[in-house]
């Protein structure tokens, strides 16, 4: 769990600076973290405390509710990635084939009810 | 504070280079880019070893900017390096002893301030002098290192929370030392820019002849400077700058100017300007707040 934590955090931290468009030094600033140490979260390797997320949710302009709810969305969006490969993974190659053929027929069964596509909702 | 107490010339760590009592420590460090471990292997004075307060000073794996290292991190820094208890550290940068003041804060808080030389003018005054310079990185045996301070002695550092009820009782004289433009907010390093509610400006370089060889100036001229924003021998001061470096500096020169209740809010803007708890003021600094 600590692993996925951690990738889960890196990702968020790299989107929303990216987004923002700031340096790392400009991020440290904000939020009297050091450089070194934040280098080290965007890069998955360290775990932060409550208090730390705390500060990057100040850094950022959000409340720490947004924040963690972020977080929490981008946590699950990760494990359903992961469960979706633990499926795939426990399958032999023809189980496999058959699972992608069932997955097309799902989605012209889809198409032909007029149910739109297959994607998510709150895609466009 | 007497001057020879923490300060040493040129004239007398040239008389001592080979002394094996002696370990000399070169901390120059730039916030512009340039690399202080290049910079040494350069040239030094002979005999020295590179210190870089970011790791001695500080712990790398505290997450909080800058905040002071734990004793146990220090002593083991110095240990590392080949410091030990038999060592007197003469310690130098080409910043008037900018960062060597970090190095004798954050022994003076751990309680052996008396370990440590600043040499006065440092690389700025021996260059200038022509005196001897090598390229030569000597190896010191590991050593072992004894901070006899576990808490921070409270005479010397302050937190955030007494500098707050300092400017609220009017109990000490809070001086912002770092550049004009931190101050008044134009230049902003944290969240919030701006300066403490109250806070005088006194810029840290004026304790030196920063143009000269950056050697502190007369102690009665260093005075002269802090009254004019007010402050008396009797004053009780607390200095802060961004990160606890430049404000260890000034209260350094403060003590050497004869003002004793000098403080480090080490914390400093880069923890007050992040903490939405807390008031800042925008702008200049009255007329008679300022130097």
């Amino acid at each position: 769990m600590s692993e996925r934590l951690r990738t889960t955090i890196a990702e968020i931290l790299t989107r929303f600076r990216a987004e923002r468009d700031w340096s790392l030094r400009e991020l440290a600033e904000r939020s009297g973290l050091s450089i070194a140490y934040l280098s080290e979260l965007e890069r998955g390797r360290k775990l932060p405390t409550l208090e730390v997320l705390d500060r990057l949710a100040a850094a950022f302009g959000m409340t720490t509710a947004e924040f963690f709810g972020a977080l929490a969305g981008q946590l699950g969006r990760m494990e359903a990635v992961s469960e979706g490969c633990d499926l795939w993974r426990g399958l032999e190659a023809e189980d496999r084939q058959e699972l992608l053929r069932y997955a097309d027929y799902l989605r012209w069964r889809r198409a032909r009810l007029g149910r739109g596509s297959s994607g998510s909702s709150d895609e466009a | 504070m007497r001057r020879e107490e923490i300060l040493v010339d040129t004239d007398w760590l040239a008389e001592r280079l080979l002394d094996p009592r002696i370990r000399v420590v070169d901390c120059r460090y730039y916030f512009d880019g340039r690399d202080g471990r290049a910079e040494y292997r350069k040239g030094h004075i002979p005999g020295a070893r590179y210190l870089d307060w970011t790791d001695v000073t500080v712990d790398p794996n505290d997450p909080i900017a800058y905040r002071l290292a734990a004793p146990e991190h220090v002593a083991r820094r110095l240990g590392d390096l080949g410091i030990g208890d038999e060592h007197l550290i003469v310690g130098y940068d080409d910043e008037g002893g900018h960062f060597v003041a970090r190095l004798w804060l954050t022994l003076t808080t751990y309680g052996c301030g008396d370990r440590l030389r600043i040499l006065d003018g440092g690389w700025t005054r021996w260059v200038m002098e022509g005196r001897p310079v090598s390229v030569e990185e000597p190896v010191w045996p590991r050593s072992r290192f004894t901070l006899p301070g576990r808490d921070p002695d409270p005479a010397l550092i302050v937190d955030a929370d007494t500098v707050h009820r300092a400017i609220a009782e009017g109990t000490a004289v809070v001086l912002d030392v770092r550049r004009l433009s931190e101050y008044t907010g134009e230049e902003v390093r944290a969240r919030r820019g701006g300066h403490v509610p109250g806070a005088r400006h006194w810029f840290w370089q004026q304790s030196l002849d920063w143009d000269g060889q950056r050697t502190f100036l007369p102690a009665a001229e260093i005075l002269r400077r802090a009254q004019r924003v007010g402050l008396t021998p009797e004053s009780v001061a607390i200095t802060y700058c961004h990160g606890g470096v430049r404000a260890a500096h000034a209260a350094l020169a403060l003590r050497l100017a004869g003002i004793r209740n000098v403080r480090v809010y080490v914390g400093s803007w880069a923890e007050w300007g992040n903490r939405d708890d807390l008031p800042v003021a925008l702008g200049l600094p009255a007329p008679q707040l300022c130097s």
